[in-house]
């Protein structure tokens, strides 16, 4: 960004409603989060929730390969690899979850600086 | 092969050559895939001319004839109106003249922050495209229709969508090619104003007539089912690898408000103010 920018930044920054920026930030990341813990697979879309994580858990544990499971458009989708499936999962909704809880934080520590909320030095 | 098309038409007020590289300068940082670009002459000699170095970022070139649209309405970064002649016919060729198996049609104007578009590859589906849109601040200054009318469907948003080449979706094309023929009719039938013809339109109609006119879709959502919009009033104001600062205008015009996203993509209706943006990034790149 070029030095003649910075005024109107600043300025903004400092007449904003910290409340405002901060519950729009927070949606912002709730939607994020809700992004990265979508999954496509086998042409298939699914949210991945920990009731998806349980299911098929439970179905590897009753010994099951392979399962049908209906994606974000109830569309069914085979899954040939079980446990592939299962490992995959768990880290896009780990990593998914980690990113909105370290994001959250970071927000949670702005201290009512709306700089600190919008990353801004 | 999978690819995204890219379609720039320059005009009096913006700078569409800028925004394309701009545009592609993202995708191929967060996306990694193959970019085309359906253009006219005029505006590839722009390209050429301002970005000698990024031409390349494009692996087809399709020149077309760009049929007259109506003059529209552009937003400056001082939120001034601007007048300008709108081109935005050549999305309706994209079925014949993409280069790829499946292809990823995105505006321009559509900032890409992260590589989430890239979960749509080997999709069942033959066409997705978004009902779900999200404003990018909770107080917008202008309230954006999501209805064709307000009695009538959901528009599916032509900012960002998937096709595969195959049948069903070249029936599609020639749906969306029949009504923006006889956009006349069609405006008078669905009952908007039909003066600027708008891709979102003559696609929500074209796949309401491919759902049988049921209430149920033939254009699925794309996994991430929400478009985030920037609207015209509001402007970006800094722009950084992955992520974004912007100036979000609210009913009171000396209210304003700042917003940062990262990670998420971001179509900014105000191209004025990210042609700048992205001048700024690629010229220190």
């Amino acid at each position: 960004m070029d030095e003649n920018q910075r005024p109107d930044l600043d300025e903004l920054i400092e007449t904003a409603n910290y409340r405002a920026v901060l519950e729009n930030q927070k949606q912002l990341l709730k939607s994020k989060f809700s992004m990265n813990s979508t999954f496509s697979f086998n042409g298939g879309t699914f949210n991945v929730t920990p009731e998806l994580i349980t299911y098929v858990r439970l179905m590897l544990e009753d010994g099951e390969e392979q399962l049908i499971l209906l994606d974000k458009q109830s569309r069914p989708i085979l899954v040939e690899n079980l446990q592939e499936f299962y490992d995959e999962i768990k880290v896009v909704y780990q990593d998914a979850i980690s990113d909105y809880f370290f994001s959250h934080k970071k927000i949670a520590k702005a201290r009512r600086k709306t700089s600190r909320l919008l990353e801004v030095e | 092969m999978q690819g995204v098309l890219l379609c720039a038409h320059d005009n009096e007020v913006v700078d569409y050559a800028t925004l394309a590289v701009g545009c592609a300068e993202f995708i191929k940082r967060h996306l990694g895939v193959s970019i085309s670009l359906i253009t006219d002459s005029k505006t590839w000699e722009s390209l050429e001319r301002q970005w000698p170095d990024r031409a390349d970022h494009f692996h087809k070139v399709e020149f077309v004839d760009e049929e007259e649209n109506s003059v529209r309405t552009y937003f400056n970064k001082e939120g001034e109106i601007q007048r300008g002649v709108f081109h935005n016919r050549s999305r309706k060729q994209a079925f014949d003249l993409t280069p790829y198996d499946e292809t990823m049609i995105v505006d321009v104007d559509y900032l890409v922050l992260g590589n989430s578009l890239n979960r749509v590859w080997g999709s069942d589906a033959d066409i997705r495209m978004n009902v779900g849109i999200e404003d990018l601040g909770s107080c917008p200054a202008i309230k954006m229709t999501r209805k064709i009318n307000p009695m009538s469907m959901d528009i599916h948003w032509a900012t960002v969508f998937y096709f595969k080449k195959n049948n069903a979706s070249e029936r599609f094309f020639d749906l969306v090619n029949h009504v923006a023929e006889n956009y006349e009719f069609y405006s008078a039938t669905y009952r908007f104003k039909g003066v600027l013809y708008r891709n979102d339109f003559a696609f929500t109609i074209a796949n309401h007539i491919m759902s049988g006119y049921s209430g149920e879709s033939f254009v699925e959502p794309l996994p991430d089912d929400h478009t985030i919009f920037c609207w015209d009033q509001s402007k970006i104001i800094q722009l950084r690898d992955d992520s974004a600062l912007f100036e979000i205008a609210t009913l009171d015009p000396s209210l304003k408000f700042p917003v940062r996203v990262t990670g998420r993509d971001v179509h900014i209706m105000n191209k004025i103010s990210l042609q700048e943006r992205f001048r700024e990034f690629l010229n220190e790149q």
